[in-house]
């Protein structure tokens, strides 16, 4: 299981940090293997911060992160990098999320490197992992920039499935993509959840969405937690009006 | 092959761009001596020159080709670009040639090794400050660029030259040896003299770019394909090396190739205060005297050093960046 235990996030901006800009505030969440658990609210509510915070690409500034049971918030990143394989992200933005100096293969080969897969058994591998996730073969010798943001979250997705998640974090990962795209890579997220048991965390402010990909939903408003329940629930009869106003207008 | 094909025409592009660029700026070149204000004759004539009658001053005219018009003028002088000949200067009557060459010397001895340290110590500070932005480091190394970057670098170098050469004695005023040694003595000798001007053109140098190595590294840190490989496990030193500062390049060589001209300005400027017989001091005189042919010549000449310069960048941004090179070799597919 992964825990956030009562998290919190704040940035010092301005002259000589002076300016001080809660953006998570002591919030608390378990994601349980094979669970996808929205995260929704508007834009700049903290969602990504958080998610950034769940796989420590941030540190929290107070609060625990608990990855099966081990406290990872204060480890140390060398030993903390044994545990980066367990948890992945996938980013809203694909076409910045490969280097643009690399090609998609170099990109996936040296997740591969870094998982020691040898050099013999990488195409098999590769391969493998390209017809799971639809992605052609013949362009993995292109840039990110040569190729469309559905070919490149498919690379990404390769990549991340190279690792065997146990979580994912997903921050809004179809959203910059057509609606075929990301209809296939929501089919193919959904699956990967029931049956390799991955815990998803997937943040989105598409209610649409998050209704279709969901167990369970949390609402996020000004770095707080301010309802959650299962997905159907918070969808038909929310509580607060906060969430009220954002089911209405879907 | 097709990426070879595609390389040959993307650098046989560029070097038309630069041929063009290269009769504008001659161009122009030419249109400027003769826009400015004074006669070259009567200068050339000194004190003489009040007591000199029309008639003389016409002959000497007609000498120069000064007497002709414009048009003839200007086929004359791109004719003799081609060749690099600029005729005799008026002032000094020795071949304009033979006079650059000798002074465009020692003004590259000054601008290399000014070049290459100030671009690699840029380089290293600025990635320092860049991976480590926020921290003392960073704050003391982009502190001192932009103080040192505030400087007029003339004003700079005359203190340096006060304090150095003049009050403390450990560095010559002038020139660019002793004149007395040779061999490895004389190389000993020339890097003592020279030490100073190449320190202050590289601090300049470095200043600069370490501002610019900064910020860009600062940008890409900020990238998710650095969280991406943060999140794939890779050490902090393989993502600084294998992904940011790989990124960082191409921008690194065009500020390198867009400064060299203001290194070559810089350089003139540093010639003249520590009177060393480069470039600068030959334009400086050749200003004062309008001197047309030696200042057509050292600029023609200054030019083409610049647009080389610029032309090797390209060459080297296409090796730094495989995306532009594999897209031209896509192109010509």
């Amino acid at each position: 299981m992964l825990e956030l235990i009562g998290v919190s996030k704040t940035f010092h901006t301005g002259f000589m940090g002076r300016n001080r800009k809660v953006a998570v505030d002591g919030v608390s969440l378990q994601l349980k293997e094979g669970e996808i658990l929205g995260l929704v609210g508007e834009s700049g509510c903290g969602k990504s911060t958080l998610g950034r915070m769940a796989v420590r690409l941030l540190r929290p500034s107070s609060g625990r992160i608990v990855l099966d049971g081990k406290d990872v918030t204060g480890l140390p990143e060398r030993q903390f990098r044994e545990y980066r394989r367990r948890i992945q992200i996938i980013f809203q933005h694909p076409e910045s999320a490969l280097d643009p100096h690399f090609t998609l293969m170099d990109s996936i080969r040296e997740s591969f490197n870094r998982l020691g897969i040898p050099k013999s058994e990488q195409q098999a591998v590769l391969e493998r992992l390209a017809d799971e996730v639809s992605l052609p073969l013949d362009i993995l010798d292109r840039y990110p920039g040569q190729v469309s943001g559905g070919e490149i979250q498919r690379a990404v997705l390769t990549r991340v499935f190279a690792f065997k998640p146990r979580y994912l974090i997903l921050d809004e990962p179809t959203s910059m993509l057509d609606v075929s795209v990301q209809a296939h890579i929501l089919q193919l997220l959904r699956k990967k959840a029931r049956e390799d048991r991955v815990g998803m965390l997937f943040i989105s402010h598409d209610l649409e969405v998050v209704r279709a990909m969901c167990d369970r939903v949390m609402v996020m408003k000004e770095g707080r937690i301010v309802e959650e329940g299962p997905v159907e629930k918070i969808m038909s009869a929310p509580d607060t009006p906060y969430m009220q106003v954002l089911v209405r207008n879907v | 092959m097709r990426l070879r094909d595609g390389r040959s025409r993307h650098l046989a592009g560029k070097a038309l761009r630069y041929g063009i660029t290269l009769v504008i700026i001659l161009t122009i070149n030419f249109a400027i001596p003769r826009m400015m204000p004074g006669d070259p004759m009567i200068n050339l004539l000194g004190e003489d020159a009040a007591r000199a009658d029309k008639q003389l001053l016409d002959e000497m005219r007609a000498q120069y080709g000064l007497d002709r018009p414009i048009h003839e003028q200007y086929m004359e002088y791109m004719l003799g670009a081609t060749h690099l000949d600029f005729g005799y200067s008026i002032h000094k009557n020795l071949k304009v040639a033979d006079l650059i060459y000798d002074r465009l010397f020692w003004t590259l001895v000054l601008i290399f090794p000014s070049v290459v340290i100030g671009g690699l110590m840029a380089l290293a500070m600025g990635a320092v400050a860049g991976f480590r932005q926020g921290s003392r480091i960073d704050r003391l190394l982009t502190g001192t660029s932009v103080f040192i970057y505030t400087w007029p670098s003339f004003l700079f170098a005359m203190i340096v030259v006060t304090v150095f050469s003049f009050h403390l004695g450990w560095f010559p005023l002038g020139n660019v040896s002793s004149g007395r040694t040779e061999g490895v003595a004389y190389i000993l000798d020339v890097g003592w003299h020279l030490f100073l001007p190449v320190a202050i053109l590289a601090l300049f140098e470095t200043a600069y770019i370490l501002l610019v190595v900064r910020n860009s590294i600062t940008q890409l840190m900020g990238e998710y394909f650095v969280f991406v490989a943060k999140s794939k496990g890779l050490a902090d030193r393989a993502i600084e090396l294998r992904h940011v500062l790989r990124n960082a390049l191409p921008q690194f060589i065009s500020i390198m190739a867009l400064n060299f001209g203001f290194m070559v300005s810089g350089a003139l400027i540093i010639e003249i205060v520590f009177s060393l017989n480069g470039m600068g001091t030959l334009i400086y005189d050749a200003v004062l005297s309008r001197d047309y042919p030696v200042l057509q010549g050292a600029f023609v000449y200054l030019t083409i050093f610049v647009l080389a310069a610029n032309f090797l960048a390209d060459v080297l941004y296409g090796i730094a960046d495989p995306r532009i090179r594999d897209a031209n070799s896509r192109e010509s597919a």
